[in-house]
């Protein structure tokens, strides 16, 4: 896997200042971008096509607070196990067993009437997850100041409680994301699941 | 690849790179001169070469304002709007074919043919003539060869679209060394001359075509943030909702319910004036003499009355703009500049609705006729290695994705990634001793990969017999700088690179168009017919012998119907193999060929013994 922090020349860093970010993107595309080798061999042309298109991901990942967040995870835990990747946050075990069972009501209601009371709690219980998918910033905020807190040469074990409140927090939010797409769709026909 | 055409100017002679608009209704070449600004070359003060090719007979062919000329005499020979038909099937114009005054040649599988005096045409072939022509028309004004080329094409046009413009200044003569989207190129010659940063959202309403893209500015960098659009909507849809109303009042007030070629271009032509004319004037005259019926129609029309049959059309404008916000992440509030391109925005119901959508006066000044084409000469500019100062990051403005189980579809790159982009996929066997994979590519929003645009097919192999799931192929599907897609394998285990053989789905291949190239120089000096027949026949016979061996080899896998169906295709190319009519012979190989292809499929399953269905290896 390259490393998009090291190809863009910036620590490995939760929090990165955007604004740099967009300058150093635009520095390095006047580099590596085929229009301006448009003149070289077939090698040359190549070559810039990949580093290109390489920019161009590094940058989209890592322009986006949360995709930075968990590309930074999976270059520093590797070996994370795809179960802890997929847990269930406990402190959402509640909304989504409450969540289910009312949409599942909502697609048996034959009562108009009582099939837009249970599309008022969805709503309801949605803006409640709104809440929390906002408030889930500030707690990335915190884990990016005790990551980069953390004297240079820590070792795995000194980086565990971070990087494990990270997977969590990420988590967290793609069961968010995924209980408000399911929530759009049976009270607004939307698509479901979303990433 | 290089074109026969391409002529070496040698290394002291500096290459003249051109930009062209090759638009639905008008086409423009332009260029950067001297003092480092972008011009159009006009002759006689004429720079706006309408998209109209009148093909004469003999291989005598106009193109331009002449060629308009030949619209009311020479009806089924004269060409417009072809851009409409690029990379489309019979399926994607049903709705309005009757409304063209030329033929189509009889419909079948794959791209729309335009027929001419008994020859079929491609779209592809017809543009490259308008192309031909404006690269003359450069030559003449430089006094020196002109090889070299940036052609636009509206921000949403597809992957076959963009090939098939590509193909079209192949065939012209041309190195294409870049499709540019029409908005960008605005944006350019809009950052050119303002000097403005920003968020800038461009409106493009041309002829056959709907683009809006927005785009972040910021000191000669040029960001498309998201883009959306409609290649199937414009000027045209107005002008043919206007021909409607016109038509069903001849067929009232005169009886005349079928008309003919020529009848149906001079509708055209005054619906067509009139809409102009109500740009300013708040009513217009329709005056038309049809000279075989003798009629003498005539009405009025009222600016509100175009705008009542108009409205619905531009009303289609109005989704693809808020999408593109959306996906932007911006809104109205956001926006600081809006530039309008294309002719048909001089009508006042699109600035209306342009300053409803996005909550301002939208930005006017520029030429929206020729805007597109000097961006494409500033890109020209840039390519050549004379400018530095402009960064140009467009985006691919459909989602790609492949064929998965149950006919999803799975995005591999969604819409609005900046491009150059690339996305490595690994793959392998299902069962042992598998010899290939198939992978199917598709481009489009839906769930299901058949409501998507299929773009190209191909099959991983031949692999090595193995156990299942040892081989790893790695396939590195990339998107060019012109949206075009490429793809690479290569076998992981050896580190080989692995042949892909794309077939393009909806489109020509590098073979088609090299053929099309040749074909075009010596059309005048062979007989093209005889030619044409003996590779008719070259191609039946092939095919014919496959489907006999298959039949004989796996009777197992045919339905008896299915070979009753294909035994009587056999014995009618077989029949029309002795005669000399290559068409016919076409038509019924490419049946035949449509026929067996479930077949081809089966044996190519059996030979597996299961399902060819890859299974992704899940990536850590």
């Amino acid at each position: 896997m390259p490393d998009y922090f090291e190809f863009m020349g910036f620590p490995r860093q939760i929090a990165l200042d955007q604004e740099k970010l967009q300058r150093r993107y635009y520095e390095l595309s006047r580099d590596y971008h085929p229009d301006f080798h448009m003149q070289g061999d077939e090698e040359a042309r190549q070559k810039s096509l990949e580093n290109s298109s390489l920019l161009n991901q590094a940058y989209r990942t890592l322009n986006d607070p949360y995709e930075r967040a968990r590309y930074l995870l999976a270059l520093e835990w590797p070996d994370l196990p795809e179960g802890e990747k997929k847990k269930i946050p406990p402190a959402l075990l509640m909304e989504v067993m409450e969540m289910q069972e009312k949409v599942a009501e909502a697609q048996f209601a034959d009562d108009p009437a009582k099939k837009e009371e249970i599309h008022r709690e969805l709503l309801d219980i949605e803006a409640r997850l709104k809440i929390k998918t906002d408030g889930l910033r500030a707690e990335l905020d915190r884990l990016a100041e005790s990551w980069s807190a953390l004297p240079e040469g820590t070792d795995r074990a000194g980086k565990q409680a971070t990087l494990g409140a990270l997977n969590t927090l990420l988590n967290t939010r793609s069961y968010l994301r995924t209980l408000l797409a399911t929530i759009d769709a049976a009270v607004r026909g939307g698509k479901g699941v979303r990433h | 690849m290089a074109s026969l055409l391409q002529i070496d100017l040698g290394p002291d002679r500096k290459r003249r790179v051109v930009g062209i608009d090759l638009g639905t209704t008008n086409s423009l070449v332009a260029y950067v001169g001297e003092d480092e600004q972008p011009a159009v070359i006009d002759v006689a003060g004429d720079g706006i070469v309408p998209s109209v090719v009148a093909v004469l007979g003999a291989g005598e062919v106009v193109v331009g304002r002449k060629a308009k000329e030949h619209l009311f005499t020479d009806t089924d020979k004269t060409v417009y709007s072809v851009k409409r038909l690029m990379g489309k099937s019979y399926g994607d114009i049903e709705r309005d074919s009757h409304l063209l005054s030329y033929r189509l040649a009889p419909r079948r599988e794959g791209l729309v043919r335009v027929e001419i005096g008994g020859t079929e045409y491609t779209p592809i072939e017809l543009s490259a003539m308008i192309l031909r022509d404006l690269k003359a028309r450069a030559e003449e004004h430089f006094g020196q060869t002109v090889t070299a080329a940036v052609i636009t094409v509206p921000a949403y046009f597809n992957d076959a679209q963009r090939q098939a413009t590509k193909d079209a200044g192949k065939l012209a003569g041309l190195d294409v060394l870049r499709i540019l989207n029409e908005p960008t190129a605005a944006a350019l010659a809009y950052g050119l001359d303002q000097q403005r940063k920003g968020i800038v959202a461009v409106y493009d309403l041309g002829g056959g075509t709907f683009d809006i893209s927005i785009l972040k500015l910021e000191l000669g960098v040029y960001q498309v943030l998201s883009t959306g659009g409609d290649t199937y909507l414009g000027g045209d849809d107005i002008d043919q909702a206007i021909m409607g109303r016109l038509r069903a009042e001849l067929a009232e007030r005169h009886g005349l319910s079928e008309v003919t070629l020529t009848e149906l271009q001079q509708l055209r032509d005054a619906a067509e004036r009139a809409k102009q004319e109500l740009s300013s004037a708040e009513q217009s005259t329709i005056a038309i003499e049809f000279a075989t019926s003798g009629i003498s129609f005539r009405r009025t029309m009222s600016r509100q009355e175009l705008e009542e049959i108009a409205r619905p059309i531009i009303g289609r404008t109005i989704e693809p703009c808020r999408s593109a916000l959306r996906d932007a992440g911006l809104t109205q509030a956001d926006i600081d500049a809006v530039v309008l391109v294309g002719g048909s925005t001089r009508m006042p119901l699109v600035r209306q609705t342009v300053e409803e959508v996005f909550g301002r006066t939208p930005f006017d000044s520029l030429n929206p006729d020729e805007v597109v084409a000097l961006g494409a000469a500033i890109q020209a500019d840039v390519l050549s290695g004379n400018r530095r100062d402009t960064l140009l990051l467009d985006v691919v403005p459909l989602s790609l994705g492949i064929e998965t189980v149950g006919g999803m579809m799975s995005v591999l790159i969604p819409r609005n990634t900046t491009i150059p982009t690339q996305v490595r996929e690994n793959y392998t066997t299902f069962v042992d001793n598998q010899t290939g994979i198939n992978i199917n590519v598709y481009q489009g929003e839906r769930e299901f990969v058949r409501d998507n645009r299929q773009l190209a097919s191909f099959t991983l192999g031949p692999l090595p017999p193995l156990p299942a799931g040892m081989p790893k192929i790695e396939v590195a599907f990339t998107i060019d700088a012109d949206g075009i897609l490429r793809v690479k394998a290569r076998d992981m285990r050896t580190g080989a690179e692995q042949e892909v053989d794309v077939r393009p789905s909806y489109g020509l291949t590098d073979e088609e168009v090299e053929r099309m190239l040749r074909e075009s120089i010596e059309r005048a000096q062979e007989d093209i017919t005889e030619r044409m027949l003996v590779e008719s026949r070259t191609e039946a016979e092939t095919l014919l012998q496959a489907t006999r061996k298959t039949l004989e080899k796996h009777p197992e896998l045919i339905a008896p119907e299915e070979r009753e169906a294909i035994e009587e295709i056999l014995g009618r190319l077989a029949e029309s193999m002795a005669g000399s009519d290559h068409r016919e012979i076409r038509s019924i190989t490419d049946e035949l060929d449509h026929a067996t292809e479930p077949i081809a499929q089966r044996v190519l399953n059996s030979s597996v013994q299961q399902s060819l269905e890859q299974r992704k290896i899940e990536e850590v």
